[in-house]
C-alpha cells in the first residue's frame, strides 16, 4: 500500500494471554439524527464477519472512538483484527437486518441526558439510538465503513508475549493524512445547572469537565462520599456510581449517579445533592488521600506498559499527548485538595440533573425545550387533548393546554413519516410536534405532505414502521376535551368559571336586591302613613281607624319582608366573590 | 431639627417579644439592615434568630416603604451565612406574598409560576450555606420551608427537619414549620401529624416547647372543621401549657409568645376562656398572630373579644370563690 497512511500499531510486552484491538476515530458523535445507528450497525456487520465459534470478541461505539477488542492466541487475535479490517473495507451487509434488530434488542434502557445537554446532534445522539437506521441504505453504510473506518482514522495495539505486526488491510487514505479531530463539545445555550426530564429510576449527575488528573480524582472522591452518605448512613440506594469518561480527549464527561427507592426517593435525591454540592467547597485531605491511594493501585501493577497500551491507544487515535505510566503516576500524585475542589465547581456549574422525583431541586429550573417564539400560520385542534398545532410557513407550534413548544424547519434534526400519513417533527433541541391526521378532524394526510413534508429537507425524513395509526378519540372524550378547553380559555381571559349552583345563587341575589328596596320603602312609607295619621289626629281631631290599620298591617308585612329578604343576601353572599 | 414618624404599630406587633426587639425594628425601619443583622448575631437562642431572620424579611419596613427592600437585603448580604440566609429568607417571603395563604386551588397557575421562582431563587441561595457551612442552623430551618413551598416532598423535608435537629435538637419554629408540610393541606395527613406532635413531646427536654405543638395541631384541627374539642384534648393542652411555657425551667424565647397565642387561642375556641386567661396574660399588652390570623379575617378584634372574655371568666370564677 505504497503512497497511503499506514494503520499506527501499539504493543506492550507481557506473559500470558494475547488481547489487542482496533480502534477507530468514528463514534455516534459524527452521525446526525437520520444516519443515527450507522456507526453501530456497521461494526456489528463487520464483527459478523468475523466472528468464529469461541471467539472472545467484543465491540464498542463511543461518541467519538470505536473499537473492536480480542482476547485469545496470538493467532488467533491477529486473523479476527484482519478479518474485521476486511469486513470493514468492502463491507457485508446481507445481514443487516439480523444485526439492526440485535442491536434494537440489546440496547436496553439508556437515559438520555446527553440528549437534554446536546439535543438531537453530536454528543447528543447516543449512545443506544438507532433511529436513523429505518433510513439508511446499504449503499450509506459501505460508505460510512469505507470512509470513516480508514488507517489514518485507526490505531491498533496489543498486549502479550510477541509483537503482532498484524495484517490490517483498512480502507485506505492518501499520504499524509491524519485521524480527524473530534467534533467540539458545545457549550449549553441556557443556564446551568438545571435539571433534564430525562426519566429513569436513579438520581444523576451530569457534567463536562476539562480531561484532567483531578477529574478521576474527584469522581472517586465523590463516589465515597455519597457511598458513605446514601448507603451506609441512612440505607437509601443500593448502587453509587462516578465516572469520568471520555468526550473528546480535551472534555471529560462526569457523571455521578445513585439508584433510588421510590419511598425514599426525595429523601436521596436531597441528601445526594448535598451531598455532592458540599465537594465545591471542601474536600478533605483523608478523603482526598484514600481516594487517591485507590487510584493509584493500578501502579502496583507489573508491566506498566501493558497495563496503559490500549489508554494510549486511545489518546493516540484522538490525536492528544500520550503520557509515560510514571508521568500519569505523578499527575495524579499532584493533584491538591483545591484542584479537586476547583474541579467540582466546575462540575456543578455545567451540570445536569436528572431525578425522577419533583423539581426545583437546589433551586435549578427544568433545561427549556420548544421555547422560541410560537409560529403563525393555520391551527389544527386536537381531538384527544386541549391541544392543537400551528403549521407556518418556517415552523410549527405544539400547544397544550397553556404550553407552547415551537420548532423551527430550519431547526429540525429529522422528520419521522410513518406509513399511514403520521408524523413526528424532531427539533434539534429535542422538541417533538405530532402531526396526526386521526388525531384531528381537519388536517389531513395532504395537508401533512404540504405544510410539513415540503418544508423540510427531504435528507431529513426517517420512514419509520407502525402497525396503526392512533385511534380516533370516541365522541365522550371528544366532548371531554371541549369543556376542558373551554374551561381553559375562560381561566385565561381572566374570569373565573362559575358552576351552575353559584350562577343559581347570583340570579336569586339579583332578585333579592330590588325585594330588599321595596320592602325597605315599604316600611318607611307605612312609617310616614302612621305619623302623618297620628298628627292628624292631634291636630284635626278623631281619625277613621281604617288607614291607620291598613298602614301598620303593611308596614309590618313589610318589615318581616325585610328582614327576609336581608337575611337571604347574607345567605347567598357566601360562595360568590363580587 | 431631624423629625422622624414613627410608624404605627400593629396590633400584633413581632418584634415585641424578641430580645432587642425594639432595636431590631428600629434598625430596619431606617433600613439598616446590616445594624439589624449585626443585632440578630447577639442573639442566642436559635428559635430568636428564626424569629428575627423572619420578620427582618417579612416585617422590616413600613408597608409605605417596601418597594426596593429586597434590593436593601441583597446589599446587605456581606457573604456571611447569616447575612445569605437573610437574602434566602427574604426571596421566601417575597414569593409567598404572591402565592398568598390562601389554599391551592385558590391560587392562579401565574401566581404559583412567580411563587416558584422565588422559591428556587430562595433554595439556591440556602443550598450554597448548606453546602458551605453544613453546621448552620438557621439556613436548615429555612429550608423545610423551601421544601413544602417547592414540593420537594415529605421525606426531604423530614431530611432536612432531621439535619436541623441534629445540629438544634428543640427548635420550635422549626417543629411548627415541619407540622405544616405534613397536614393534609399540604398532602400530609391527621395521623402523620399527630405521630409527630407526640415525637416532639416525647423527646423534649423539661420547659422546652416540644409538648406546645400539640397547640398548633388542635387548631389546626379545628380550622379544618372538627369543631367539637374533647374534653381529653383540653386536659392534654393544659398539661402541655404546664410542661412548656408554664414549666418553672422554660426559657423563654420569641417561640415561647407563640406557643402562648396558640394556647390562648386553643382554650378561646374549646370555649375554656379562663384556662387561656394566663396565656394572654404572660402575653401582656404585646398580642402576637400565631394561628390568630388563620381564625378569623380580622384576627386583632377576635383576639381582643377572646381576651376580655377570658379576664371575664376568671373574675367569674373568682367572685366564685370568695
Amino acid at each position: 500500500m505504497t503512497g497511503q497512511v499506514q494503520v499506527r500499531e501499539l504493543f506492550a510486552r507481557r506473559p500470558g494471554t494475547t488481547e489487542g484491538g482496533l480502534l477507530f476515530r468514528v463514534g455516534y458523535a459524527d452521525e446526525t439524527l437520520p444516519t443515527s445507528g450507522i456507526t453501530s450497525l456497521v461494526v456489528a456487520l463487520a464483527l459478523r464477519a468475523a466472528e468464529r465459534p469461541g471467539l472472545d470478541v467484543g465491540a464498542s461505539v463511543g461518541p467519538v472512538v470505536t473499537e473492536v477488542r480480542v482476547t485469545g492466541t496470538p493467532d488467533r487475535v491477529r486473523t479476527t483484527l484482519r478479518d474485521v479490517a476486511l469486513a470493514l473495507s468492502d463491507l457485508p451487509v446481507r445481514h443487516r437486518a439480523t444485526e439492526a434488530r440485535a442491536l434494537a434488542e440489546r440496547a436496553g434502557e439508556v437515559v438520555p441526558v446527553p440528549l437534554w445537554r446536546f439535543g438531537h446532534q453530536g454528543y447528543g445522539l447516543g449512545p443506544g439510538r438507532y433511529l436513523g437506521l429505518h433510513r439508511v441504505t446499504d449503499g450509506d453504510l459501505r460508505a460510512w465503513a469505507r470512509e470513516r473506518f480508514t488507517a489514518a482514522d485507526a490505531v491498533v495495539w496489543s498486549r502479550g508475549e510477541e509483537a503482532l505486526g498484524p495484517e490490517v488491510p483498512l480502507p485506505g487514505a492518501p499520504a499524509g493524512s491524519a485521524a480527524r479531530s473530534a467534533p467540539a463539545v458545545p457549550e449549553a445555550a441556557w443556564s446551568l445547572p438545571a435539571e433534564a426530564h430525562a426519566g429513569g429510576t436513579s438520581v444523576i449527575w451530569d457534567a463536562v469537565v476539562p480531561a484532567v488528573p483531578a477529574a478521576p480524582v474527584l469522581a472517586e472522591v465523590a463516589r465515597r462520599a455519597l457511598f458513605q452518605s446514601l448507603r451506609h448512613d441512612r440505607g437509601w440506594t443500593y448502587d453509587v456510581a462516578a465516572s469520568a469518561g471520555l468526550l473528546d480527549g480535551r472534555h471529560a464527561a462526569f457523571r455521578l449517579s445513585a439508584g433510588l427507592r421510590q419511598e425514599t426517593a426525595d429523601q436521596a435525591t436531597g441528601e445526594f445533592l448535598d451531598t455532592w454540592g458540599r465537594l465545591r467547597h471542601a474536600v478533605p485531605d483523608e478523603e482526598l488521600a484514600v481516594a487517591r491511594a485507590h487510584l493509584l493501585l493500578t501502579f502496583d501493577e507489573p508491566r506498566q506498559e501493558a497495563v496503559w497500551v490500549r489508554e494510549d491507544a486511545l489518546l493516540t487515535v484522538l490525536g492528544r499527548p500520550v503520557p509515560t505510566p510514571a508521568e500519569r503516576r505523578a499527575a495524579l500524585e499532584a493533584v491538591t485538595a483545591d484542584d479537586v475542589v476547583g474541579l467540582a465547581r466546575q462540575a456543578w456549574d455545567t451540570g445536569l440533573l436528572v431525578t425522577p422525583v419533583r423539581e426545583g431541586w437546589a433551586g435549578t429550573s427544568v433545561v427549556p425545550r420548544g421555547a422560541g417564539e410560537p409560529v403563525e400560520g393555520r391551527s389544527f385542534a386536537r381531538l384527544d387533548a386541549d391541544a392543537a398545532v400551528v403549521i407556518g410557513q418556517d415552523g410549527a407550534t405544539l400547544r397544550v393546554g397553556a404550553a407552547r413548544t415551537t420548532v423551527r424547519f430550519a431547526d429540525a434534526a429529522a422528520v419521522v413519516a410513518y406509513p399511514d400519513g403520521g408524523r413526528l417533527l424532531v427539533g434539534l433541541d429535542g422538541t417533538e410536534i405530532p402531526f396526526e391526521p386521526t388525531l384531528h378532524d381537519d388536517l389531513t394526510v395532504s395537508d401533512v405532505a404540504t405544510l410539513v413534508d415540503d418544508r423540510v429537507s427531504s435528507e431529513l425524513v426517517i420512514p419509520v414502521p407502525r402497525e396503526r395509526a392512533p385511534e380516533r378519540p370516541d365522541r365522550a372524550a371528544i366532548e371531554q376535551r371541549r369543556r376542558s378547553r373551554a374551561a381553559r380559555r375562560a381561566a385565561e381571559n381572566g374570569r373565573s368559571r362559575l358552576s351552575r349552583v353559584e350562577v343559581v345563587r347570583l340570579i336569586a341575589a339579583l332578585a333579592l336586591i330590588p325585594g330588599l328596596l321595596v320592602a325597605v320603602g315599604g316600611v318607611a312609607v307605612c312609617a310616614g302613613g302612621l305619623v302623618l295619621t297620628l298628627v292628624a289626629w292631634i291636630d284635626v281631631g278623631p281619625q277613621p281607624w281604617g288607614l291607620p290599620v291598613l298602614l301598620a298591617a303593611v308596614g309590618g308585612a313589610s318589615g318581616v319582608l325585610t328582614w327576609l329578604c336581608w337575611r337571604g343576601l347574607d345567605r347567598l353572599r357566601v360562595g360568590i366573590r363580587f | 431639627m431631624a423629625t422622624s414618624q414613627a410608624a404605627p404599630r400593629a396590633f400584633f406587633d413581632p418584634w415585641a417579644h424578641l430580645p432587642g426587639g425594639p432595636a431590631l425594628r428600629a434598625a430596619c425601619e431606617a433600613g439598616d439592615i446590616p445594624a439589624a443583622l449585626s443585632l440578630t448575631r447577639a442573639l442566642s437562642a436559635h428559635d430568636d434568630v428564626a424569629s428575627a431572620l423572619w420578620n427582618i424579611a417579612e416585617h422590616g419596613l413600613h408597608p409605605d416603604q417596601r418597594a426596593g427592600y429586597t434590593l436593601a437585603v441583597e446589599a446587605a448580604d456581606d457573604g456571611t451565612p447569616l447575612g445569605r440566609t437573610l437574602t434566602g429568607v427574604r426571596y421566601v417571603t417575597v414569593g409567598w406574598s404572591i402565592r398568598t395563604r390562601q389554599r391551592a386551588e385558590h391560587v392562579s397557575p401565574a401566581q404559583f409560576e412567580q411563587f416558584f421562582d422565588w422559591l428556587r431563587r430562595a433554595e439556591r441561595v440556602l443550598f450554597d450555606v448548606c453546602a458551605e457551612h453544613p453546621g448552620f442552623a438557621p439556613a436548615w430551618e429555612v429550608r423545610i420551608t423551601t421544601a413544602r413551598g417547592l414540593q420537594l416532598g415529605h421525606g426531604e423535608a423530614r431530611r432536612r427537619y432531621d439535619r436541623l435537629v441534629a445540629l438544634e435538637p428543640a427548635v420550635f419554629a422549626a417543629q411548627r414549620v415541619f407540622l405544616q408540610q405534613i397536614l393534609p393541606k399540604w398532602g400530609g395527613s391527621w395521623e402523620e401529624a399527630s405521630r409527630f406532635v407526640e415525637e416532639c413531646a416525647s423527646v423534649a427536654a423539661p420547659g422546652s416547647l416540644g409538648p406546645a405543638l400539640v397547640a398548633d395541631h388542635a387548631i389546626e384541627r379545628w380550622l379544618d372543621g372538627e369543631r367539637s374539642v374533647p374534653s381529653a384534648t383540653v386536659d392534654r393542652m393544659r398539661s402541655a401549657a404546664a410542661a412548656t411555657v408554664l414549666h418553672p425551667e422554660h426559657t423563654w424565647t420569641a417561640a415561647t409568645a407563640v406557643a402562648h397565642t396558640n394556647f390562648a387561642l386553643f382554650f378561646s375556641i374549646a370555649k375554656h376562656p379562663a384556662d387561656a386567661w394566663p396565656h394572654f396574660d404572660a402575653l401582656d399588652r404585646s398580642p402576637v398572630e400565631g394561628l390568630w390570623n388563620y381564625y378569623a379575617a380580622r384576627p386583632a378584634s377576635a383576639y381582643d373579644a377572646a381576651q376580655r372574655n377570658a379576664a371575664a371568666a376568671v373574675a367569674r370564677r373568682r367572685g366564685r370563690r370568695s
